[in-house]
């Protein structure tokens, strides 16, 4: 394949973002949970993300198996959306594959942006809850949404107890958004864009939406004939 | 066609992991919604944990007395009184003690006492506070004599259980020094 400048720069025909997101996606599931809700110093802590969820109560870890199973086979689904990224990122170089390689990358590249966008949205829905649970208890609690401090006071007859509520979006919370942002960009890459080495160095490109049509130098035309072009 | 073929399974892969995801733990469970869903036992961590220390710290100061004076005098240069107090700890979690202060009175006198610095102690044992205050004027030279178990009044103390903290007043900490 040559590039539209005419150049032969068959590397310049890899998705590089899309190879960059398919790796990323399959390490992703293996890191940390994306946001952590504490009671008190640890006391109880709750961590989640679409791979993992993590219960811990006073230094006993609660796990569901339903939860476990489903991060599992969540974590296994990514893995070979990265895998597919990956393949379709690479495989954009190659002409008689192109076809396969645009498919690859439109099927991987927008499921994370999605599960972020689902996610954020079940840690909003869990906020709700949560403000609604104590209200149900009669404490007076303005748990903040998604990200903040507040203390809950539970009045136990003449004891009071102050308990600290915490929840953070953690840092692989922050990679999971940059993986989705560049999963998009690698799409669109695949389906607009290249990198082209030019006289002025790399480029950008649009890719022209009809290839350009290259006469055959075998076929002489009655006009070109004895020109020797 | 072939390609087709290949399209199909690729988008088809997902959904069966997912499916059988799903289902493998009812499924492990023997249909047992509530196995499948539920932890082993959810009352294990986060119920009998959070309660038994609500609880703990609640009844703590009901219990009886759980700190008695162990050395009491005055500092170097006289112009400060201490006393060391021995806190115990029932709980089967660490305390911290991040506030303690009240008044002793003595020798017809009354000491103000504070805490110096925050302690930690461990479950099951005890550790010595250090309360400290300013030498009242009456307190005649060596007159410091401190009963084991003194009346403190004004007292305050705030306990932190992995940091769900506890303010004590003399209202509610009653019964523990009488």
């Amino acid at each position: 394949m040559t590039a539209p400048d005419g150049e032969s720069l068959n590397l310049y025909w890899l998705n590089f973002p899309g190879i960059i997101a398919g790796i990323a996606l399959m390490v992703l599931p293996f890191l940390d949970v994306w946001w952590r809700f504490t009671v008190g110093d640890g006391a109880v802590v709750i961590g989640t993300s679409p791979f993992h969820v993590l219960v811990e109560s006073f230094g006993i870890g609660i796990t569901s198996p339903f939860l476990a199973s489903l991060n599992l086979g969540l974590k296994i689904i990514f893995i070979y959306y990265g895998l597919l990224l990956l393949a379709g990122s690479v495989l954009r170089i190659r002409d008689d594959r192109r076809s396969m390689a645009d498919f690859l990358v439109r099927v991987s590249a927008r499921k994370l942006p999605w599960l972020v966008l689902w996610f954020l949205v079940s840690v909003a829905i869990s906020d709700v809850l949560i403000n609604h649970f104590f209200s149900l208890m009669g404490v007076q609690a303005n748990v903040p949404y998604f990200t903040g401090d507040s203390v809950i006071s539970l009045g136990t007859g003449l004891i009071p107890l102050n308990i600290p509520l915490t929840q953070r979006f953690t840092g692989i919370f922050i990679i999971a958004v940059l993986v989705s942002i560049l999963s998009l960009a690698a799409s669109l890459y695949q389906d607009r864009v290249t990198l082209v080495k030019t006289g002025e160095g790399l480029r950008v490109r649009l890719i022209p939406e009809q290839p350009p049509v290259v006469p055959s130098p075998q076929v002489e035309t009655s006009e070109t004939a004895g020109t020797g072009r | 066609m072939r390609d087709r073929t290949v399209k199909i399974i690729i988008r088809v892969i997902p959904v069966l992991i997912l499916v059988f995801f799903f289902l493998s733990p009812f499924i492990r469970n023997g249909w047992d919604i509530g196995a499948a869903v539920l932890p082993v036992n959810p009352f294990l961590g986060i119920g009998t944990g959070l309660l038994s220390s609500i609880g703990g710290m609640v009844e703590m100061p009901r219990q009886g007395p759980v700190f008695s004076v162990q050395d009491s005098g005055l500092s170097l240069d006289g112009s400060r009184v201490y006393v060391e107090v021995m806190v115990g700890n029932p709980l089967p979690l660490p305390i911290d003690i991040r506030e303690f202060s009240g008044s002793i009175p003595t020798d017809g006198t009354v000491l103000n006492l504070a805490m110096v610095q925050p302690v930690s102690i461990p479950s099951g044992s005890s550790a010595l506070v250090r309360l400290e205050g300013p030498r009242p004027q009456g307190l005649r030279p060596g007159g410091l004599t401190l009963p084991s178990n003194p009346k403190f009044g004004d007292l305050k103390m705030t306990l932190s259980v992995l940091g769900m903290e506890m303010p004590l007043d003399e209202n509610t900490i009653k019964g523990v020094v009488s």
